[in-house]
């Protein structure tokens, strides 16, 4: 008997238009994926293999592996790869627990709590460089206000160097949980409000207290968002770099240099103060195994993760 | 309900507002020009060709924020009283300045005339794209503008490019005020007094927030360029670490200077932050009587401490950048300023240096510049009929000097592309000494080993040459 709901089923033209509309609607996707993904990637593939200044400097030159050979030898980058595990670890280990405890408060039926769900979610929305500018600000130690109010609470003596080679890194940490929580509070809720309700029920039924029934009922359900928060965070880390240009610039003597602001560096001046001889060859080469590290962590996370999608 | 739904809708509204004013701004000509957009001056220069003027649009790009109001003004008298037909569209870069030449080149629109920038210049010049000034000059304007006529600098292979009208270079800050408070007599004159004035300044007056020294170390690179480089090129005679009698590269004659550095930076004499302090930040601490020193260009902060940070003139002078023990074998780096390259590949070169002549080179115009304190001249003429800001009167050495001198280019400068150096930069190498605990030393060998070797690989596989020059005297320092 026929199947009418396979394609072969329809008429040609049907199939035909059908499919046509399907690619209608993937076509800007397509395009833009293709001239703002697809081919900056391959072109800067291209470059790995050259030593190349830049539009203005002659033709590139043809240096095989030895902008590889480089990175490998290349101090810096390691420990901007480090840096980049401590940042990443670092926001994680913050933004989650607390974007779930956020969106846990503040999705109660209370009154006022829409309006804070919106406060919380703001930060998401601004720019990293002005978010940046603005701890700057805050966080610098003549005359900052953190400092400011620390010393009139008297919890300290003398300013503290927020920005200086010691507390650079907590800092930088520090706003990026601030500017993506919000981000975070948004999953979390959707996730909560798609927990059974009858197990919630069943549980209270059975003499389960609330931190029982977080930890046993909610937490287990929301793997399958977890999940996806969790990598979402992982990858996001990875790639941060406007907050650490316009806070720090990847300094105090590299102390909070990270691995995309390290490639970035060998294409633009960081800053106008910057003075950059662009190395389009090696930084194409830092970006491809900044890459390759980036993509290994989340392989590897997904193949760890696969025990958050089993609910109980 | 209702209530829900309109704050909804409006609080959707205000952030759509929101990222939308954030993603456009108020777009500067500028901005618009960049974007490849159609600036007012461009709208209204094409209003007038389309009313039957038919003027000649002649485009003119800036680096320069400080100067733009005065500059500005001049195009718009300009504009209103020539009678060439000629419209001129001025247009303000700052930080993307070389990037947005490298893109207008790639794209073909580059302007007429552009703020000459040796890293824009350097990258250019061999390609023919900027145009010779000598096809164009009159025999008054060879003689007015001689002096300033540098062979190897502005003048290469018999052509001029561009014509230096003012002067920059760097001097020691300090604040005389905080100095009598202290007890201290005279500004320093060796490094070791700077250490030591900046000690006395912090044990003394840092309950009060005012500390001995202060750099903007944000960026190794600005705050180095601006401070602690020129005054080794004084002390050791060498250009960047670079020795032009024996052709190569030598860091380790940076050690005395850069232990002294280290002492100067730490907590006993440094204004703290230091090491994520940016120039403006710096600025406004040592205008609001913080900071007792710090180092950077001579020809800018008059202009800051009158209009953009006030501060009493009376307070503040400047110095020469001290050395170790008050040693001198060279001459510091001054910078030309003020000079315009023309695109040799305009269609309107002639109208283009024209333009040049009538406002950038004219007389009046350089006068002007100079009393208005946006620069320092280097003309003699101007000098002679100028009355300049009083902080130019009264503070000799914010004038060019005997001290400072055009030095000729070291190889990571005159081919920069080609010469490619393995691991840090000499200014972030410098850091790791003052800000971390790299053992000098070696750190210093290691520095001059590797940007040897980078010159060496250059000149082997052909990318640089060989730079040396016969009988090179620092104290008499030529450019080729």
């Amino acid at each position: 008997m026929k199947d009418w709901n396979s394609k072969s089923a329809l008429p040609r033209s049907k199939s035909m238009k059908k499919n046509l509309q399907a690619y209608s609607f993937m076509l800007p996707n397509l395009i833009l994926f293709t001239v703002c993904s697809l081919y900056p990637v391959m072109w800067t593939l291209k470059y790995v293999f050259f030593q190349y200044g830049g539009y203005g400097t002659g033709v590139p030159r043809f240096v095989g592996l030895a902008n590889f050979a480089r990175v490998f030898r290349d101090k810096v980058y390691w420990e901007s790869v480090i840096h980049t595990f401590t940042y990443g670890f670092g926001k994680v280990i913050f933004i989650i627990p607390l974007a779930f405890f956020l969106a846990f408060l503040l999705n109660q039926q209370k009154r006022g709590n829409g309006a804070a769900q919106s406060i919380v979610f703001l930060p998401t929305i601004m720019s990293s460089a002005v978010m940046g500018l603005v701890f700057y600000l805050l966080f610098n130690a003549y005359n900052g206000e953190v400092n400011q109010y620390l010393m009139a609470a008297g919890l300290i003596q003398r300013p503290i160097n927020w920005l200086g080679k010691e507390h650079a890194m907590k800092t930088l940490i520090l706003t990026a949980v601030w500017g993506g929580v919000g981000n975070y509070m948004v999953y979390f809720i959707a996730g909560i409000q798609q927990v059974s309700g009858e197990a919630i029920e069943s549980a209270r039924i059975d003499g389960a207290g609330r931190l029982q029934t977080i930890w046993y009922i909610i937490i287990p359900m929301l793997g399958p968002i977890l999940k996806i928060i969790l990598m979402l965070a992982i990858t996001s880390a990875f790639n941060d770099i406007t907050n650490v240009m316009v806070l720090t610039e990847g300094g105090p003597t590299n102390a909070t240099m990270v691995m995309s602001l390290y490639g970035y560096r060998y294409f633009f001046p960081i800053s106008a103060a910057e003075a950059t001889v662009p190395q389009y060859g090696y930084g194409a080469a830092v970006s491809v195994i900044s890459a390759a590290i980036a993509g290994l962590v989340t392989v590897g996370y997904l193949r760890i993760s696969k025990k958050l999608d089993e609910i109980y | 309900m209702k209530l829900r739904r309109l704050s909804s809708i409006l609080m959707a509204g205000l952030m759509a507002a929101g990222t939308l004013a954030g993603c456009s701004g108020a777009k500067t000509d500028a901005t618009t020009a960049a974007a490849g957009g159609q600036t007012a001056a461009q709208t209204e220069a094409e209003k007038a060709q389309s009313t039957g003027g038919e003027k000649t649009v002649i485009k003119v790009w800036s680096k320069d924020r400080h100067d733009a109001t005065y500059v500005q003004n001049k195009v718009d008298e300009y504009n209103a009283s020539n009678t060439d037909n000629i419209q001129v569209d001025y247009q303000l870069y700052t930080d993307n300045y070389a990037q947005a030449i490298d893109m207008a080149l790639q794209s073909g629109e580059l302007p007429d005339i552009l703020v000459q920038q040796e890293q824009m210049f350097d990258k250019y010049v061999n390609e023919g794209q900027w145009a010779d000034f000598y096809d164009y000059m009159d025999s008054d304007m060879k003689e007015y503008f001689k002096s300033v006529v540098y062979p190897g600098y502005n003048e290469l292979d018999g052509k001029l490019y561009f014509i230096p009208t003012t002067g920059t270079t760097c001097r020691l800050f300090y604040n005389k005020e905080i100095f009598d408070r202290v007890g201290i007599a005279e500004p320093p004159k060796t490094l070791e007094e700077v250490v030591e004035y900046a000690k006395k300044i912090n044990t003394e007056l840092s309950k009060e927030g005012i500390y001995g020294f202060a750099e903007n170390m944000k960026s190794a690179s600005s705050g180095l360029q601006r401070s602690m480089c020129i005054g080794l090129e004084r002390e050791t005679g060498l250009v960047r670490g670079y020795d032009f009698v024996k052709g190569e590269y030598d860091f380790s004659q940076w050690g005395d200077t850069l232990k002294l550095w280290k002492e100067l930076l730490s907590d006993e004499c440094a204004f703290p932050g230091c090491e994520s302090l940016d120039i403006d930040p710096l600025r406004t601490q040592f205008a609001a009587g913080k900071i007792g020193m710090y180092m950077s260009y001579s020809h800018a902060e008059p202009g800051v401490y009158q209009n953009q940070f006030p501060m009493d003139s009376s307070k503040w002078d400047c110095v020469p950048i001290p050395t170790v023990g008050g040693k001198t074998a060279g001459k510091q780096y001054f910078t030309g300023t003020g000079g315009y390259v023309i695109n040799a590949k305009s269609t309107n070169v002639e109208k283009a240096f024209k333009v040049y002549k009538d406002i950038f080179a004219n007389e009046d115009y350089l006068i002007g510049y100079y009393e208005g304190g946006f620069g320092v001249s280097i003309l003699p003429s101007v000098i002679a009929k100028a009355k300049p800001a009083q902080d130019f009167q009264d503070k000799k050495w914010l004038l060019i000097n005997d001290i400072d001198a055009l030095l000729p280019k070291p190889p990571h400068t005159a081919f920069a592309s080609g010469m490619v150096v393995e691991g840090e930069d000499m200014y972030k190498t410098c850091e790791s000494i003052y800000y971390g605990n790299a053992d000098i030393d070696s750190t210093l060998k290691d520095l001059t080993d590797r940007y040897n070797k980078a010159y060496q690989e250059a000149v082997k596989n052909g990318s640089g040459h060989e730079v040396k020059i016969e009988n090179y005297d620092p104290m008499n320092p030529t450019l080729q």
